[in-house]
């Protein structure tokens, strides 16, 4: 029997405070779709995703509904495409994409992640074939997104894909210029890519996975900011940092637990494995849903002041323990995410020069994304944008952790002009990029920065 | 109740023997020995208590004995407790299958009064001295007053007129109570398959909310198992009125349409209404939850 207490308590979680399940990612192995043709290909995947993600959407709806908790986004992230490239010609790249496409609207799902290739040691000849295709892929389809893991802590940065990467992205900034770029924020670039992830871009299925599993990515921002106001009001601001992080725990421990039982549920009526929890906090441009509010909770005014980062690293613990205790099988990203416009209160800071780009490098360094939805000038050279790419690669590498970046240079925009790139992506002043072409000689070296001391753990 | 159990224990030393009279007839203890079902549960106690070994074996089809060695009092003592325990079990539910005598005897009680202290105490030690062994019992405090209700098993059939008298004349000297009492009868075997939902009602107080709620779900054979209603302050001075309960919804009843049913009833009296599954309040609330 429950109690009073404990019936109000959750309804006031999903209720007021904008708790829902964020994504449901059916992860999926497409190898199998391997074909002479790349036609031969694209009816393979056509119809694999089809008859296994044919019921994903209406089967999240009726789990929603039971439980009163929405599931706002239902995605695939299949196998890299990078694979099923191989032997194929210049044209392949584009023919599947738009088979990718296609397979995506047969099922009502608003994404496909997996156009990606791993490239942290070397880069093969299918792979550079998907990663040069991508300025057409995605300026010409929809609903495919691509990502390219340069780094990892066993094999060090791989410069060359990180030189390669900077002008790609120009590349596809440009071929996008009609929607601002917006093609880049169709691909994350990674240093040690989770194989798990629910979240889009960088969503693909790993080498290590089974045939087919689901995936969850539970939000929450608003629960946890929420729930630190009334804790802080309740005691009249006499609070403890300490304090604050367990009340952060208890409440990340509810809403992993909201994810873990409608993506079990889920998994179940598909009669798929169920995978992983990814218990991050990933923000919305809705009011009230922001990572950023948190850090206002947390005392910290104007972001990117100093104490951000001692800010987003206690709540970045705080999120992962109490999502840890809730659920057995967590994995995918697990931190809080700091996406620049598709979180109100940070793309405020950004607009009012109290967050900068190097700040956001430093937050980074404790969370769990990375340079995510940071919109840049269009003018940034290639190589400035490697560099950042390069930086970025280093924090993941050398403290062992995952770090990406999803920068989009905006054709056209200077620093300080708003661009909106529409509904989940929200919208963002441009940051400033300081120092431009200050370190071109140090990029175009390429080659290899080798694997860190750290990568010897034996 | 029938059959005899006999603890002579012939000491010697630390070691003891059990010869246990098994009923006429009775074929249970076998059985039961047979496919270990008790046998385990008694080990794990015995090595609790530092028992050295145990065996279990019968000499005919009357009788089995116990031979256990231990290394203390506490253990002894222990053994004795559980093993009166486990055939006590075992002979209640050989009568309870039988259907005789047990069914006959069973009483619901409901006591209801001021809150203060005593009551229970009061009213057990009523119960007891009526020769009665308390089952199951629920009790709660609303608003000052008390409310109890307990199912009781008493030795001998008694009229049901006569049990309240007696309640009501061993507590008048404690407590002024409210008190009735009606023969239990067996459990009612749940054919219909249900699943647990919540309900939550929040809006402006007025008269009428619980009834038109609950008139809809007894429309509808959902059954309140628990219901919990009251006026509290909301965060901007306003005064409303809040009602949770959960209820048994038959699985052929189409949820959904439920909801909207619900909802709309709600927005006739002002109120948000919610029905939602019970797992989602389980798992956000417990350590461990039904997945």
């Amino acid at each position: 029997m429950l109690n009073t207490d404990e019936i109000l308590t959750t309804i006031e979680m999903l209720h007021a405070e904008h708790l829902d399940v964020r994504a449901v990612t059916l992860a999926l192995n497409v190898n199998d779709c391997a074909a002479a043709t790349a036609d031969g290909v694209c009816q393979k995947l056509l119809t694999k995703i089809t008859s296994v993600a044919g019921k994903l959407v209406q089967t999240c709806d009726r789990v929603g509904n039971k439980y009163g908790i929405p599931v706002i986004n239902k995605r695939i992230a299949l196998s890299p495409v990078s694979i099923l490239l191989a032997g194929h010609g210049k044209t392949a790249p584009l023919k599947i994409a738009q088979a990718l496409d296609k397979a995506a609207a047969a099922c009502g799902i608003d994404f496909v992640g997996g156009f990606s290739a791993l490239v942290h040691k070397g880069i093969t000849p299918s792979e550079d074939l998907l990663i040069r295709s991508l300025p057409e892929v995605l300026s010409q389809t929809r609903q495919v997104c691509s990502s390219v893991n340069v780094a990892s802590r066993k094999a060090g940065i791989n410069m060359n894909a990180v030189k390669m990467m900077g002008s790609i992205i120009r590349d596809i900034a440009f071929a996008t210029e009609s929607i601002r770029g917006f093609g880049c924020a169709k691909l994350v670039v990674f240093a040690n890519i989770p194989e798990d992830s629910p979240f889009m871009a960088g969503a693909y299925m790993g080498a290590g996975e089974p045939e087919a599993t689901i995936n969850i990515g539970v939000s929450g921002p608003g629960v946890v900011s929420s729930a630190l106001r009334r804790f802080i009001e309740l005691h009249d601001g006499n609070v403890t940092l300490d304090q604050l992080a367990e009340e952060i725990k208890i409440t990340s421990f509810r809403v992993t637990r909201v994810g873990e039982l409608i993506g079990r549920e889920v998994a179940r009526e598909l009669g798929i494995e169920f995978g992983i929890v990814d218990l991050s906090l990933a923000p919305t441009p809705t009011v009230g849903d922001s990572v950023g509010e948190i850090l206002k909770a947390l005392g910290i005014e104007k972001i990117g002041a100093p104490g951000s980062t001692a800010a987003v690293a206690m709540l970045n613990d705080a999120v992962k323990k109490g999502g840890l205790f809730a659920s057995s099988s967590v994995g995918g990203l697990s931190g809080a995410f700091i996406p620049v416009s598709e979180d109100s209160a940070l793309a405020e800071a950004v607009g009012k020069g109290s967050l900068v780009l190097e700040k956001l490098e430093a937050m980074t360094s404790v969370c769990s994304v990375g340079l995510d939805m940071v919109a840049i000038p269009g003018e940034t050279r290639a190589e400035t944008i490697s560099a950042i790419i390069a930086d970025e690669m280093a924090i993941g590498v050398i403290n062992n952790k995952t770090t990406a970046v999803r920068i989009i240079p905006v054709p056209g925009a200077k620093a300080g002009e708003v661009v909106d790139f529409g509904g989940l992506f929200g919208s963002t002043p441009v940051l400033d990029v300081r120092n431009d072409g200050g370190s071109e000689a140090f990029v175009h070296y390429g080659g290899r920065i080798p694997a860190p001391l750290q990568s010897l753990g034996n | 109740m029938e059959g005899i159990l006999h603890f002579p224990f012939s000491s010697a030393e630390n070691t003891a023997y059990l010869d246990v009279e098994t009923l006429p007839g009775c074929q249970l203890f076998p059985r039961c020995f047979q496919n270990g079902k008790y046998g385990k549960q008694i080990l794990e106690v015995l090595q609790r208590y530092y028992v050295v070994h145990c065996q279990i074996f019968f000499n005919s089809t009357r009788f089995f004995i116990l031979e256990a060695g231990w290394f203390s009092e506490k253990g002894k003592g222990a053994l004795t407790l559980l093993l009166e325990r486990f055939f006590c079990d075992i002979l209640e539910k050989k009568f309870c299958q039988r259907g005789e005598g047990d069914v006959m005897s069973r009483y619901v009680l409901n006591v209801m009064s001021d809150d203060h202290p005593g009551i229970i105490a009061a009213v057990t030690a009523a119960v007891e001295l009526v020769g009665g062994n308390i089952e199951s019992c629920s009790q709660t405090v609303l608003g000052g007053y008390f409310t109890l209700i307990m199912i009781v098993k008493l030795e001998e059939r008694l009229p049901v007129e006569e049990v309240r008298r007696h309640i009501l004349e061993k507590t008048a000297a404690a407590c002024q109570i409210d008190v009735s009492v009606r023969l239990a009868s067996q459990e009612r075997n749940e054919e219909e398959k249900v699943e647990h939902f919540v309900i939550t009602a929040f809006g402006k107080d007025q008269a009428g909310i619980v009834r038109r709620f609950s008139e809809y779900l007894s429309d509808h054979e959902m059954n309140i198992i628990d219901m919990y209603g009251c006026q509290r302050v909301k965060a901007d001075g306003e005064t409303e009125f809040l009602l949770t309960g959960q209820v048994e919804i038959p699985v052929k009843w189409n949820f959904t349409m439920l909801q909207c049913d619900l909802e709309s009833i709600g927005k006739e009296l002002g109120f948000t209404v919610r029905l939602q599954h019970e797992n989602i309040f389980t798992a956000t609330n417990r350590l461990r939850y039904r997945s």
